[in-house]
C-alpha cells in the first residue's frame, strides 16, 4: 500500500488486496443490494404504526429482523466489517516494532507532544462495547509504546475510503476538520483563535487540518485512548502539524476554565450518551473565554429528515455496530442543549464539505440532497 | 438442500438451514483458496528462481485497473444469488 501519510503503517500487497476486496464487497452491499431492504419495508412493513417516532423505529427494526433478506444483508455488512478489522489488525501487527521505533525517535525533536494518563477511567459508553467493533476498543493500551488502536483506527478509516470515494477526505480522512474551518469562515470570517481544543480527537484526522489552518495557534487534542493519542502524535509530526495530545475526558477535562478561544469536536457525540452530550456542551462552555466559539460536527442524520424506513436504517450502526448514541443525536434538541449550556447565537445546520484546498463552502439550515456531501454542525458563542 | 447423489435424509442443524448451506460454501471457498495459494507459491518459486522480485512488483495503472475490474466481477458473482433476491423484491414492490 502506498503511504497515505508520512508515518502510515507499511502493509503487504497481500493485505492490501484483501482489504480492497472487503471495501468493494461492502460497496456492492450498499450500492447493488440495499434496495432489497427498502423493498421489504415497502412490501411488508410500511403500514403506519400508531406509535411515537422512537417506538415506531424500534418496532420496524423488530419486523425487519424477521425477514431473510434483511437478515442476510445485515449479517454480511456486519460480518464484512468484522473481517475488515481482523485483516487490518493482522496487517498492522507486522509493522508494530517499526512504528514504535518511529515514535521513540520523536523524543526531543517533536514540535508537538503527547501526554497519557493510564489511570483515566473510561465512561460506560466507551467501556461497555468496542465502538465500531474495533478489536480492543478505543482504550486498549498494553504498553507505553502501544500504537495498535491508533494504527487500527487509521487504516480502518482508510479502507472505508476505498469503498466510498472521497467523502471523508480521502486517505487523510480530514474532511471533517476542513468542513469546520469552512463553517468558521462562513460564520465568523475574522475570528483567529489563539488556543484551540479538539475533543475526542482520535488519531487527529481532523485536528491536523485545524492546526494547519491556524499555524500560530496552540492546538490541543484530547481523547480517552492512550494508543490512539501516541499514534496521533506520530502521525501529526509526520504531517508537519504542531499538536499537543492529552489523554482526558471531554465531559470533564483538567484544563483551566476560560482557557480556550475555540472548542470543537467531530463525530464523537453519537458515540457517547444523552447525558454525556449535555456534559460535553457544558464542559465546552467552561473551557471557553466569553466570546469564544464552539463547533460540534456530527453525521447528518436527523430524525426529522426522513421517513420511518430512513430512521430505522440510520440506526443500523447503533443496533449492530456499537455506536451507542446515534438515536440520542438524531432525536436531540442540539441547539437547545447548547443554549442551556450557556451559548448564544446558536446555529444548527449543514455545512458542505469544501473542495480540496478551499476554505469556503455552502451552509444551509436545511439538508441537501447528498447525505454525505455535508456534515451537520452545531455552533455558538460563549456568553 | 437436496443432494441427488446421496441416499437418506440430510440433517440440517440450523434454523434456517441457510446457515448450514453458508458454512458449506465457506469450506468450499477455503479449499479453493488453499489450492490457489499452493499454485501461486509454485509460480513465485519458479519466477524467483529466474531472478524476478515478486514482492517488489508494483502494478501499472492499467494492470491495477484490470485487477480492480476482475475483483468487481468476482464480488458481483459471489453476491449474484443475493442480488437476484434484491431485484425480485424490488420488482414485487412495483
Amino acid at each position: 500500500m502506498p503511504q497515505f501519510h508520512p508515518e502510515s503503517p507499511n502493509i503487504s500487497a497481500d493485505s492490501l488486496a484483501r482489504l480492497r476486496f472487503v471495501a468493494d464487497f461492502r460497496k456492492q452491499l450498499h450500492a447493488g443490494l440495499s434496495k432489497g431492504n427498502r423493498a421489504v419495508y415497502d412490501r411488508y412493513f410500511a403500514t403506519p404504526l400508531d406509535l411515537p417516532l422512537a417506538q415506531r423505529r424500534e418496532k420496524l427494526r423488530e419486523q425487519m429482523e424477521t425477514h431473510p433478506f434483511y437478515q442476510g444483508w445485515s449479517s454480511m455488512l456486519r460480518g464484512s466489517q468484522d473481517l475488515m478489522w481482523r485483516l487490518v489488525d493482522n496487517a498492522v501487527a507486522v509493522d508494530r516494532e517499526r512504528l514504535a521505533g518511529r515514535l521513540a525517535d520523536l523524543a526531543g525533536t517533536a514540535r508537538g507532544s503527547v501526554r497519557v494518563n493510564p489511570e483515566l477511567p473510561g465512561p460506560e459508553y466507551i467501556t461497555q462495547a468496542d465502538t465500531h467493533r474495533m478489536p480492543g476498543g478505543y482504550m486498549a493500551d498494553s504498553a507505553p509504546d502501544d500504537l495498535r488502536a491508533g494504527a487500527l483506527y487509521d487504516l480502518g478509516g482508510a479502507v472505508y475510503q476505498f469503498g466510498v470515494g472521497n467523502i471523508s477526505g480521502g486517505l487523510l480522512n480530514d474532511s471533517r476538520g476542513r468542513t469546520l474551518l469552512a463553517h468558521l469562515a462562513t460564520r465568523f470570517p475574522d475570528f483567529t483563535p489563539a488556543r484551540i481544543l479538539d475533543m475526542g480527537c482520535g488519531v487527529g484526522h481532523n485536528t491536523v487540518p485545524i492546526a494547519t489552518g491556524f499555524p500560530d495557534a496552540e492546538v490541543f487534542g484530547i481523547d480517552l485512548g492512550a494508543a490512539l493519542l501516541r499514534y496521533a502524535h506520530l502521525r501529526a509530526e509526520g504531517l508537519g502539524a504542531r499538536v499537543h495530545f492529552v489523554q482526558d475526558n471531554a465531559e470533564h477535562t483538567a484544563f483551566e476554565a476560560g482557557s480556550f478561544d475555540l472548542v470543537v469536536s467531530q463525530i464523537i457525540l453519537h458515540e457517547t450518551s444523552p447525558a454525556a452530550m449535555a456534559a460535553i456542551l457544558r464542559e465546552s462552555r467552561r473551557l471557553l473565554r466569553p466570546g469564544g466559539i464552539v463547533m460540534h460536527l456530527e453525521v447528518p442524520l436527523r430524525a426529522e429528515n426522513g421517513d420511518d424506513f430512513y430512521n430505522m436504517m440510520m440506526l443500523w450502526e447503533e443496533y449492530y455496530n456499537a455506536e451507542p448514541n446515534i438515536s440520542g443525536v438524531m432525536d436531540a434538541d442540539l441547539a437547545g442543549i447548547a443554549r442551556t449550556a450557556g451559548f448564544g447565537e446558536v446555529l444548527l445546520g449543514y455545512q458542505t464539505i469544501p473542495a480540496a484546498g478551499s476554505r469556503s463552502s455552502a451552509f444551509s439550515e436545511q439538508p441537501g440532497g447528498k447525505a454525505f456531501g455535508q456534515w451537520l454542525v452545531l455552533s455558538g458563542v460563549a456568553q | 438442500m437436496s443432494d441427488p447423489g446421496l441416499k437418506g435424509e440430510t440433517k440440517f442443524f440450523f434454523e434456517p438451514k441457510t446457515i448450514d448451506i453458508l458454512l458449506a460454501m465457506m469450506m468450499t471457498l477455503g479449499s479453493e483458496i488453499s489450492a490457489l495459494s499452493e499454485k501461486l507459491d509454485t509460480v513465485i518459486d519458479l519466477l524467483e528462481a529466474g531472478g524476478a522480485d515478486v514482492e517488489g512488483f508494483t502494478p501499472s495503472p492499467a494492470q491495477q485497473a484490470r485487477r480492480d475490474a476482475a475483483r468487481k466481477v468476482l464480488i458481483e458473482t459471489l453476491l449474484a444469488p443475493f442480488q437476484h433476491e434484491a431485484d425480485a423484491l424490488a420488482r414485487q414492490k412495483e
